[in-house]
């Protein structure tokens, strides 16, 4: 159970600009354990996106260092070749926009059977496998489906196809990039419960970046905070609802209206969260699991305890 | 006040049944009232804020503004209205012109209209706006390519401001907005209201969002008002079964609430 399936070491990735890289994360660590379901949380532009997608080298244009491991694979020294074994096949990746994750010329069944035939299944029993595994997603009527175009599924059920791509290459890791946000709240949570059931059936890691902490409470067991390039946090859901630590964790769960909760909202204080820089973002650890940078003890020595 | 009573709209596509996206739909902004309209992609929102803009035509129905039927406006009539009724989108990246500074988009309305005269008292007011809605004066001069997503939807709701509206409608005026920036727009919305006394059209698809600023809340789904209502009434004792799965939806950053397989 504690074997981890993706281990991010002191990684720094940069963006090259005209004059030069911009560096963008500036050395995150972080674990994912096999069958761990893990919450990375922040706002646009800190980070979490181009994080995740380093751990497929899916971005060409960003230098990294550090260091990134899927299972033994040392995913920033890798041929390009070894990268095509891990996308797909070890890390399955649900992208934000379905349709843009979908080819409009590709049948719906074109999308997923290629990827079960990579693992050398004959062509009929990938199409019986695809129907399958959609039918066990929810789309009903699947094996007729599948010869449907994306244009003619709606945006929940193209995002179901997108995850039975993720999963029909039997990865360790599915990495879900704001899975539900271009969608509907009724359908966001079908195809949450969708993806959680699915996941857990099969025993995968799964890689959740969101910006909803609603969301994370429902699905995540573990949460990791993302501010300006770096982690600032990561404990355990209930540690991180109950008892987070850094300025920033606890702005950003103050600042998200709720249903039951009346009052003025506090919008998060900026001049409160102290400039993470290399030295105060080192993380200490709190509790059970529950890490928070340096930094956020010496503002707050109440909760330093 | 602002009526809409009874607005049918009906689209028509090639080889397609009737698309009915409006079905008798009535709802009231009284003056100075916050009125929230929730509804999912395809329940019609879109449709009746165009309507009301009078960027979409109804089959019928009417909208009334203090007493005024707007639907039959034109002409000099028209352009007051628009004065009156103001707009603040979704997107704060495509509602501002790149190539304008922030004095020439916010001043735009007050020329077309000919508020605050001279080019002087409209800099000054523009000053006042911008200091209005949390923004430094010294913006004016700058570009929106400068700002972030949150102060862009503060200079649009400047913009909107402007011209001395008695109702903005916001169209999704929080959604693309971080978190942490959503709350200060939230606030700042509240705040406008409170000595303003504007009456507030928010349309919006999170509930959470709605529950915070509306005291009034009207559900749209598929084209018909399902249920309207006090707030209080909508989401502590829902009555259309529309409205409890809406609810029943929305996440809860709580990790012992079960949020997921409830």
């Amino acid at each position: 159970m504690n074997e981890e399936i993706l281990r991010i070491d002191g990684l720094r990735l940069a963006a090259r600009g005209p004059d030069g890289a911009i560096p963008l994360v500036h050395g995150v660590d972080l674990a994912v354990r096999r069958g761990e379901r893990l919450a990375l949380v922040g706002e646009s532009g800190s980070g979490k996106s181009i994080t995740a997608r380093a751990v497929l080298r899916l971005d060409d244009d960003i230098t990294a260092s550090g260091s990134i491991r899927v299972g033994d694979t040392d995913v920033l020294t890798a041929s390009e070749r070894t990268m095509r074994s891990i996308r797909g096949r070890r890390v399955g990746m649900v992208f934000q926009d379905p349709l843009s994750a979908l080819d409009p010329l590709v049948r719906i069944g074109g999308h997923i059977e290629p990827l079960f035939r990579a693992r050398g299944m004959r062509p009929v029993v990938a199409r019986s496998e695809t129907a399958k595994l959609l039918h066990e997603l929810g789309v009903p009527d699947a094996s007729r489906r599948a010869v449907s175009f994306p244009h003619e599924f709606s945006g929940g059920m193209r995002q179901r196809v997108v995850i039975a791509m993720a999963l029909a290459g039997d990865p360790d890791l599915v990495i879900a990039d704001e899975p539900t946000t271009a969608l509907d709240v009724r359908v966001q949570k079908q195809v949450l419960r969708v993806l959680a059931e699915s996941t857990s059936r099969r025993g995968l890691a799964v890689l959740l970046i969101t910006h909803d902490v609603g969301i994370v409470a429902g699905f995540a067991d573990r949460v990791a905070v993302m501010y300006r390039g770096r982690i600032v946090e990561s404990a355990p859901t209930s540690a991180f609802f109950s008892d987070a630590r850094h300025p920033y964790s606890q702005g950003l769960l103050r600042a998200v209206p709720q249903l039951d909760r009346p009052g003025r909202l506090l919008p998060l204080d900026r001049a409160s969260i102290p400039e993470p820089d290399d030295d105060n973002s080192v993380l200490v650890e709190v509790g059970q699991d529950h890490l928070v940078a340096r930094s956020a003890l010496a503002a707050a020595p109440m909760g330093a305890a | 006040m602002l009526e809409i009573a009874n607005v049918n709209k009906t689209f028509r596509s090639l080889g397609r049944a009737k698309n009915h996206a409006l079905n008798d739909v009535s709802l009231t902004v009284p003056d100075g009232a916050v009125v929230g309209l929730v509804g999912e992609s395809g329940s019609g929102k879109s449709t009746l804020l165009r309507i009301l803009m009078r960027l979409e035509a109804a089959d019928s129905g009417s909208v009334l503004l203090d007493g005024e039927d707007v639907l039959s406006l034109r002409g000099a009539r028209l352009k007051q209205y628009r004065r009156r009724v103001q707009m603040v989108f979704q997107n704060p990246m495509g509602s501002l012109s790149p190539r304008r500074t922030i004095e020439q988009i916010v001043a735009e309305g007050m020329i077309t209209h000919g508020l605050y005269g001279s080019a002087a008292g409209r800099s000054e007011r523009v000053g006042e706006l911008l200091e209005l809605v949390g923004l430094d004066r010294s913006a004016a001069g700058r570009y929106p390519a400068s700002f972030s997503g949150g102060q862009r939807q503060r200079i649009a709701i400047a913009r909107a401001l402007a011209v001395d509206p008695q109702v903005l409608v916001c169209d999704e005026a929080v959604s693309a907005l971080d978190v942490s920036i959503q709350a200060q727009i939230l606030n700042l919305l509240k705040d406008m209201h409170d000595e303003l006394g504007l009456s507030i059209l928010f349309v919006a698809h999170d509930l959470a969002v709605v529950r915070y600023l509306c005291p009034y809340v009207a559900v749209l789904q598929r084209g018909v008002l399902v249920e309207q209502g006090r707030a209080e009434q909508i989401f502590d004792a829902p009555v259309h079964p529309y409205t409890r799965e809406l609810l029943d939806a929305v996440p809860v950053p709580d990790p012992d609430a079960g949020w997921l397989t409830r």
